[in-house]
């Protein structure tokens, strides 16, 4: 049986050759391997220079595109996520402005903000609720409309 | 780094960097998947490293994907709740599990902690028998925290295997 660590606790030659010749190693011993090169400094460096041209395998497809398209959708999310944001916190304000809480006097108008809040919110909600109403009321028509075009279509078949 | 010599870089460091994921999770399919992972976490972190670290650097990462992959497989495949997870070993740093080891040490299960092989032996030898905290072997051994605390718990399933074998019972 390999001895894959030696007594200092690195990887031994066999364990090198190992991997490198593609020598039987079960799932445990690869995964004590790779936990030992992922902290292990010396190791890592030895088994990068033992990879040299030569014992180089070719990925079944070249991994660039992949990898650039993901860098990309990545950058995409982010740059959406940070405009959603941007959007939202400019809405909130918008909806502050026209309730009028950047004109109350914050040190003697405790209650008044209190109620502007309150009535800017139920007024927000009540829009938003308004808003969805139609949005689905125009859906179902959209919907309905689709049903009995599907349908008269089935008919003439 | 411009894209353009990223890409570059990709180009030149693929094979190595597909040869290492396939050379420790041996399947074709998944070590494209992390060669693919490995190159997109190098482009987040590419300004930290230099030229003259680049290929160790990038065999790290490489490494660290191949390490995730076969530690989750290996996770799901074991349950971790059977009898201790990694999570009750530490909580056992100051318990009576410990000492019930420290108590009855002199003997098999001494000799079964110094019979095991690395890298289990030291941690194991530091935890159960030197009674250091898990920190403490981090440190020791130059090793994360994290590995410490997963040895451990794959020590001490080694420990029961062989003390049961041997016919030692708690």
């Amino acid at each position: 049986m390999k001895e894959l660590f030696d007594p200092n606790g690195h990887l031994t030659d066999d364990a090198f050759g190992a991997l490198l010749r593609d020598e039987p190693l079960d799932e445990m011993e690869r995964l004590e391997i790779s936990e030992h090169l992922s902290f292990c400094d010396r190791c890592v460096e030895r088994y990068a220079a033992l990879l040299d041209g030569s014992e180089l395998l070719s990925p079944p497809e070249p991994v660039a595109p992949p990898v650039f398209r993901r860098i990309r959708e990545r950058a995409r999310k982010l740059f959406v996520n940070k405009y959603a944001t941007a959007a939202a916190a400019a809405c909130f304000a918008i909806m502050f402005w026209n309730i009028g809480l950047f004109n109350v006097d914050v040190q003697n108008d405790h209650g008044k903000i209190l109620d502007a809040l309150a009535n800017g919110a139920a007024t927000f909600s009540e829009r938003t609720t308004q808003f969805t109403d139609n949005l689905s009321e125009t859906l179902d028509k959209i919907l309905q409309s689709l049903k009995i075009e599907r349908g008269s279509q089935h008919e003439k078949e | 780094m411009t894209n353009e010599k990223f890409q570059e870089m990709v180009e030149q460091y693929e094979k190595l960097v597909f040869t290492i994921c396939y050379q420790l999770v041996r399947d074709y399919h998944e070590a494209q998947n992390l060669a693919q992972d490995a190159f997109v976490s190098a482009y987040a972190h590419i300004d930290t490293v230099t030229e003259d670290n680049l290929k160790a650097w990038l065999a790290r990462i490489a490494t660290n994907k191949a390490k995730d992959y076969l530690k989750s497989a290996y996770n799901r495949r074991v349950c971790l709740s059977e009898d201790m997870s990694e999570m009750d070993l530490i909580r056992a740093e100051n318990s009576p599990e410990r000492l019930y080891i420290t108590d009855e040490g002199t003997g098999v299960i001494r000799q079964a902690i110094l019979n095991l092989k690395e890298p289990y032996q030291k941690v194991s030898v530091l935890f159960f028998l030197e009674e250091k905290t898990i920190e403490e072997i981090a440190e020791t051994l130059h090793r994360p925290k994290k590995t410490v605390q997963t040895q451990l718990y794959r020590a001490r399933s080694k420990l029961q295997e062989l003390l049961v074998k041997e016919g030692v019972q708690r």
